[in-house]
């Protein structure tokens, strides 16, 4: 069964690309790259729309054109790094 | 530390992202104006003001009185990161720490511009990336931190060209901490320049493909050119197809012998075309016809002939 949080960041973002940056996304999997969507205008405002709706931090160890390459994959990034920031909250609340 | 940068692309957003986080004062980010760029955006412009960060246009590197602004504000670094203003040396002599570069090519080798598509046309494989002190001399000052990479068989120059952002932001990164914890051990390597190779803005043979030539090196040029969706420095390998001229946007090697004529369009299909290079069929896939890409079976049939540029283009080109 899909991850309920990753589903929902997939359609934040799919919204997000299309309200913010005029991209319509035919689905998930699509290639941003490859299909033309993403110019590098549009990709470094995309890389801020992420932070700043998503409160996340995407790390330059996360700099990788695969993970950027679909809504899904940018999902599934975006996922991790709030999981790991769940995962540091807790330890810090159990180490108190 | 107060830092100045000067800033453009992928990873002078990375660098400032990081920054926004950090602890270090950013005095002044250079970068380029919303009116320079060619569709009246800026995003880095935008994104430094975003993150709290005071924007000067790009150009006022080249300005001596820069100098003056940045010993005023008690700049310690100057970071320099893709900007390719050429920095006037007493703006460079400003900062107390000096002012350092992030090269996208592995110094002394593939000094100068573009070093990603220089390295995927001559068919290397490994690249990297330098940071280096600066000195008024373009790309020869001490080398600090370095690392080389591979380059894969079918990395595009914009695969590389990530690659380069984010191995390049992190020795950045690494920079910002030796030099604000303990300056006097940053390594300092003096270059040596009788390995230098300095590389120019234009593409060799003005980008156009020469199907006589090996299929490794029309593809080599391909991928050299390929930075699709973003916009190429080389713009598209070229081609001819009877008055048109092509852009060739995707092509790949097939290991398939040919013994054709050189430039002859054999077997097409949904995948691609199928043309003759001097030893080997190479499949072209994407096209670019005036401003549209277009799946090389919208434009080619079996039996077509591409060439190259009417006129020798040596050292010319048309879409720097």
């Amino acid at each position: 069964m899909p991850d309920p949080d990753y589903q929902q960041i997939q359609t934040q973002l799919t919204g997000l690309l299309a309200e913010k940056l005029n991209v319509e996304v035919a689905s998930e999997d699509a290639d941003l790259f490859e299909s033309g969507a993403l110019d590098s205008q549009k990709f470094v405002e995309l890389l801020l729309h992420i932070e700043q709706q998503f409160g996340t931090h995407t790390t330059i160890e996360d700099f990788e054109i695969e993970n950027f390459r679909s809504v899904g994959r940018i999902a599934a990034l975006i996922l991790k790094h709030k999981n790991a920031a769940c995962d540091a909250g807790t330890a810090t609340v159990q180490h108190r | 530390m107060n830092i100045v940068v000067a800033a453009q692309e992928m990873a002078g957003l990375q660098v400032l992202k990081e920054l926004a986080r950090g602890s270090h004062r950013v005095v002044a980010v250079l970068t380029s104006p919303p009116e320079a760029s060619q569709d009246g955006r800026s995003n880095l412009w935008n994104a430094a003001n975003d993150l709290g960060f005071e924007t000067f246009p790009a150009k006022l590197v080249q300005d001596p009185t820069l100098g003056d602004m940045l010993r005023s504000e008690h700049a310690d670094i100057l970071l320099n990161v893709h900007s390719l203003y050429i920095i006037h040396p007493s703006v460079l002599a400003a900062p107390r720490l000096g002012a350092f570069n992030l090269h996208p090519g592995p110094l002394p080798r593939y000094a100068g511009l573009n070093s990603v598509s220089w390295a995927i046309f001559r068919g290397e494989k490994e690249h990297g990336v330098t940071i280096h002190k600066m000195e008024p001399e373009i790309d020869t000052g001490d080398i600090v931190y370095q690392e080389i990479f591979p380059i894969a068989d079918e990395d595009t120059a914009l695969a590389v060209s990530f690659k380069c952002t984010q191995r390049g932001v992190a020795l950045m990164l690494r920079l910002l901490e030796t030099v604000s914890s303990a300056p006097d051990a940053l390594p300092l390597v003096a270059q040596d320049l009788s390995r230098r190779e300095y590389f120019g803005k234009v593409a060799p043979n003005g980008g156009w493909i020469s199907w006589t030539a090996s299929a490794e090196r029309v593809v080599n040029l391909v991928r050299a050119c390929d930075y699709f969706p973003f916009r190429s420095p080389w713009g598209e390998a070229m081609t001819r197809l009877g008055q048109n001229e092509l852009g060739v946007a995707k092509a790949s090697r097939t290991g398939l012998a040919s013994h054709a004529e050189p430039g002859t369009v054999g077997e097409v299909s949904g995948s691609g075309a199928f043309v003759a290079a001097a030893d080997e069929w190479v499949l072209v896939k994407k096209l670019k016809l005036g401003d549209k890409y277009l799946a090389a079976v919208d434009l080619l049939k079996s039996g077509d002939r591409l060439e190259p540029s009417r006129q020798p283009t040596v050292g010319v080109t048309n879409y720097a």
